[in-house]
C-alpha cells in the first residue's frame, strides 16, 4: 500500500503538466502571407487570418482578417503583427507565401531563412510571385468562394492539377536555393478583372535567390513542366498547326497529352561549351480539332505540324530561360555531376547563356476521339 | 539482484539486439552531414570502407573473447597487461564509457530541446532519459537483453519512414565520384569507425552468450552489416535529398528532410521520428551506463551494484548538467571524447589482439611440456 502510493504520488509529479503545451485558442494562425518591398525599401508583411464562426448547421461563416506590419527584418515585422492582436500571431500553418515581384527581384532568401531555422514551422508552404504588389493579391477576396481564405491556395492547386504550374514548397526548393548550376521556378500570379480576381499567369524564374524578371508564360507552361518530368493529372495543349485557314480558329489544335517519357542529356561541346539533348516522345489523343474532317489520310500531316508546333513551342522556353539566366534544368548541375573536371573550366554564370539545348519532340497520336 | 550475478546467459540473437542498440545511438541522426563535411559527396564511399574496418574489428573482439574463455573486457585487460596495469586500463574504460554516456545524454537533450521541447528545463530531460536507462539495467544482463530485443522493431519503423526522404530526391546530387582527396577518405573512414565503436562492448555481453564461437562472428557479422547498410541508406536518402550545399546547413538532415512528409495519419513525421528516436538514444545511453558500472564493479571491488550505478549516473547526470544547452560546453566534451576515443576503440584493441597471439603460445608451450 505504501509502495504503491509513493508510485501514485510521483505518477502526478512526472505526468501532470507539459511545459510546452500551446493550446490552440492561444493563438492566431495566418493561412497566407504577403510579404512586400515598398518603395522606400522597407518591408512589409501582410496575413491573412481566418476566423470561423459556430453555427448551427453546415459550414460556420468564414470571416477574414488582415493585418499589415511594417519591419526590417522578417520576425520584427512578424512581432508588429502580434501587437495588434489578442492572442499569440502563428505563422506556423502557413499554406501559401506571396512575395511582391519588387522584394522577389531583390533576394527572397532572407524572409525564408526563419522558415528553415525554426523547427516548429512548416516547411510545406507554397512560395508564389505575384506581379505588382503582394498585398493586393492577398485581399483579394471573391464573394463567391465559400471560404475566401483558401482562394490563392485553391489557384494554384487546380493549376498543379492541369500541368501549368509544379508542385512546389520551401522544402522543395531548398536543395536548389543552394545548389550551384541549378535554379528553380515559382508560381506567378496576377491581379486582375480591376482588382476583383487573382490569375495565374505563367511561372517566375529565378537565378540563385533573386528572380530574374523573366517568366514562362501561360501557354507555354505545361510543355517546360513536361520536359521537366512533371506532370498533374491531365496535360491539355493548344498549339497552331496550320496557316492560313479562314476562321483563325481553324489553325488551332488541342491536343491530350496521355503518356509521355522526357529524358535530358548533357554533354560537353566543342563549340558550345556544353550541349543538352531533349528528348521527348509524347502519346496524345485530339482533343479539339476545330476545322473538322480529321480523317486518317490526314494524321500523317498533323502529326508532323505537331511536332513541328511543340519543337518551336520549346525552343521559345529555352530561349527564355536562357535569357534569364535561369537554369530550371538543372543542366549544370548534371554536368558537374557527370564530368567535374570539365566543370571546373567553366564559368556557368556566363556560358549558361551560350550554351546549346536542343529540344527533340516525337509525338505519337493515339486517338481522334469518337467523333469523325 | 543476485541471480544476475551468476553467470547469465543471453542467446545470440539477443546479443545481435543489444548490438544494434547499443550501435544505433545519435549518428544515426547526423551521420550524413559530418560525413558530408569531411568527404563531399563521396561520403559514402568512406561508410563502406570504414564499415568494413569495423568488421575486422568485431572479428577481433570475438577472436580475443576466445583467448580468454569466460572473462570480461576487465578480466582481460588484466590478465594480458598484468594486474596495475590491466587496473589503470580498467579504469580508463570506466572514465571511456562515462564519457561517452555523457555524449549521448548532452546529445539527445540538445536535440530534443532545438526540436520538440524549447520550454522544458533541460534537468528534466536527462531525468526522463536517465531514469529509464537505470530501470533498464537495474535487471542485470538478462533484461538488458529483453528490453534492447523489444525495441528493435523500432529500426525496422524508422527505415520505413525514411523512404519519404525519396519524395523529392535527386539522385544526380550523389554524383560526382572520386572528387575527395585521400586525407578527406581518411577523416570519413575515421568518423565512420567511430560510429560503429560500440563493438568495445561486445567483450562485456560476449562471455555471456550461449553458442559457439563460429555461431557467434556469423551473428556479429551478419548484425554490423546490418547496420552499416542502415547507416548507408540514411546517408544516401539524406544526400540526394538535400544536395551538396544545402546538406551542410542541416545539422540532422534525416529529420530535417521529413518535415514536409505529409501522411494521412501523421501530420509532422519529423516530430513523430524524434520520439521514436529517443528509444535508441536511451538503449545506447543505458549500453554505456551498464559499461561503465561493470568498470566500476572491478576496480573498488564493491559487492552493492546499485551503488555503482548511481555513482556512474550522478557524475554523468553533473557533467551533462555543466555542458547542458551551451554549445562550447558541449563542443569541449565531444573534442574531449575525439581524444580518448582514439585510445580505447583503436590503440587498446589492437593491442588486445595481437597479446591474444603471445598468451596463445604460452598455452601451447605449456601444453607440450
Amino acid at each position: 500500500m505504501k509502495k504503491l502510493t509513493i508510485i501514485l504520488i510521483s505518477c502526478t509529479l512526472i505526468l501532470s503538466g507539459c511545459w510546452d503545451m500551446r493550446e490552440f485558442k492561444e493563438v492566431k494562425l495566418g493561412i497566407t502571407a504577403a510579404y512586400d518591398l515598398t518603395d522606400d525599401g522597407v518591408y512589409t508583411n501582410t496575413i491573412l487570418i481566418p476566423n470561423v464562426q459556430n453555427s448551427a448547421q453546415g459550414p460556420g461563416q468564414e470571416s477574414t482578417q488582415f493585418l499589415t506590419a511594417t519591419g526590417s527584418t522578417a520576425s520584427e515585422a512578424r512581432t508588429n503583427i502580434d501587437r495588434r492582436l489578442s492572442s499569440t500571431y502563428s505563422p506556423a500553418q502557413l499554406d501559401v507565401l506571396l512575395f511582391g515581384d519588387k522584394l522577389a527581384r531583390q533576394d527572397i532568401y532572407p524572409y525564408v531563412d526563419a522558415y528553415y531555422r525554426d523547427p516548429r514551422m512548416h516547411l510545406d508552404v507554397v512560395p508564389v510571385v505575384v506581379k505588382g504588389n503582394a498585398e493586393q493579391a492577398l485581399k483579394v477576396v471573391p464573394k463567391s468562394e465559400i471560404r475566401p481564405s483558401e482562394y490563392i491556395e485553391g489557384i494554384i492547386e487546380s493549376e498543379v492539377e492541369t500541368t501549368n504550374t509544379l508542385e512546389t514548397s520551401l522544402q522543395a526548393i531548398g536543395s536548389e536555393l543552394y545548389e550551384e548550376g541549378e535554379d528553380f521556378a515559382l508560381p506567378l500570379l496576377q491581379v486582375g478583372d480591376g482588382g476583383k480576381t487573382v490569375s495565374y499567369e505563367g511561372l517566375a524564374l529565378f537565378h540563385g535567390s533573386s528572380y530574374t524578371g523573366k517568366d514562362i508564360p501561360f501557354g507555354h507552361t505545361t510543355l517546360f513542366l513536361l520536359m521537366k518530368r512533371v506532370k498533374g493529372k491531365v496535360a491539355r495543349i493548344t498549339v497552331k498547326i496550320f496557316d492560313g485557314e479562314k476562321p483563325e480558329t481553324n489553325n488551332n489544335t488541342t491536343i491530350n497529352i496521355e503518356d509521355y517519357s522526357s529524358k535530358i542529356k548533357t554533354k560537353p561541346d566543342k563549340q558550345n561549351k556544353v550541349r543538352a539533348d531533349i528528348t521527348m516522345d509524347v502519346t496524345v489523343m485530339i482533343q479539339e480539332y476545330p476545322q473538322d474532317h480529321l480523317s486518317l489520310s490526314k494524321l500523317p500531316e498533323v502529326k508532323k505540324n505537331l511536332e513541328q508546333a511543340l519543337t518551336d513551342q520549346a525552343k521559345e522556353t529555352i530561349r527564355i530561360i536562357q535569357e534569364a539566366n535561369s537554369d530550371v534544368f538543372g543542366i549544370g548541375r548534371s554536368i558537374y555531376g557527370h564530368y567535374p573536371d570539365y566543370w571546373k573550366k567553366l564559368d556557368w554564370e556566363q556560358d549558361f547563356k551560350n550554351i546549346k539545348i536542343e529540344p527533340h519532340i516525337r509525338v505519337n497520336i493515339r486517338s481522334r476521339g469518337i467523333f469523325r | 539482484m543476485a541471480k544476475s550475478d551468476t553467470n547469465p546467459k543471453i542467446t545470440l540473437s539477443q546479443l545481435s539486439y543489444i548490438f544494434i542498440q547499443s550501435q544505433v545511438g545519435v549518428d544515426i541522426l547526423n551521420l550524413s552531414t559530418v560525413l558530408h563535411k569531411e568527404v563531399g559527396a563521396d561520403g559514402w564511399i568512406s561508410l563502406l570502407i570504414g564499415g568494413a574496418i569495423s568488421i575486422v574489428f568485431v572479428l577481433m573482439m570475438v577472436h580475443i573473447n576466445k583467448c580468454y574463455p569466460g572473462e570480461g573486457l576487465f578480466d582481460v585487460l588484466r590478465s594480458s597487461f598484468g594486474k596495475t596495469l590491466g587496473n589503470v586500463a580498467g579504469f580508463g574504460y570506466y572514465v571511456y564509457f562515462l564519457v561517452v554516456a555523457i555524449y549521448l545524454l548532452t546529445s539527445y537533450g540538445e536535440l530534443i530541446n532545438q526540436w520538440l521541447l524549447p520550454e522544458t528545463p533541460i534537468m528534466v530531460l536527462y531525468l526522463l532519459l536517465l531514469i529509464s536507462a537505470l530501470y533498464t539495467i537495474s535487471g542485470g544482463l538478462t533484461v538488458i537483453a529483453k528490453v534492447f530485443t523489444f525495441f528493435a522493431v523500432i529500426l525496422f519503423v524508422i527505415s520505413v519512414l525514411f523512404l519519404f526522404g525519396f519524395v523529392e530526391a535527386k539522385f544526380i546530387y550523389l554524383l560526382p565520384i572520386g572528387q575527395a582527396s585521400l586525407s578527406a577518405y581518411i577523416e570519413g573512414i575515421r568518423v565512420t569507425i567511430y560510429s560503429l565503436s560500440s563493438y568495445v562492448l561486445l567483450l562485456l555481453f560476449l562471455p555471456y552468450t550461449q553458442g559457439s564461437i563460429k555461431q557467434k562472428t556469423k551473428t556479429l557479422i551478419g548484425t554490423n552489416l546490418i547496420v552499416i547498410f542502415f547507416y548507408l541508406y540514411t546517408v544516401i536518402v539524406s544526400y540526394a535529398h538535400f544536395g551538396s550545399d544545402q546538406i551542410e546547413h542541416v545539422s540532422q538532415p534525416v529529420l530535417y528532410m521529413l518535415r514536409t512528409a505529409d501522411s494521412v495519419i501523421i501530420t509532422r513525421i519529423d516530430i513523430f521520428v524524434l520520439s521514436l528516436w529517443t528509444v535508441f538514444a536511451m538503449t545506447a545511453f543505458a549500453a554505456y551506463l551498464y559499461g561503465a558500472e561493470r568498470a566500476f564493479a572491478q576496480i573498488p571491488k564493491s559487492k552493492k551494484k546499485m551503488l555503482n550505478i548511481y555513482t556512474a549516473s550522478i557524475i554523468v547526470l553533473a557533467v551533462s548538467f555543466w555542458g547542458g544547452l551551451n554549445e562550447e560546453n558541449i563542443r569541449s566534451i565531444i573534442d574531449f571524447q575525439d581524444v580518448i576515443t582514439e585510445y580505447f576503440t583503436i590503440y587498446i584493441p589492437i593491442l588486445l589482439f595481437l597479446l591474444s597471439f603471445l598468451r596463445r603460445k604460452d598455452k601451447k608451450k605449456e601444453a607440450a611440456q
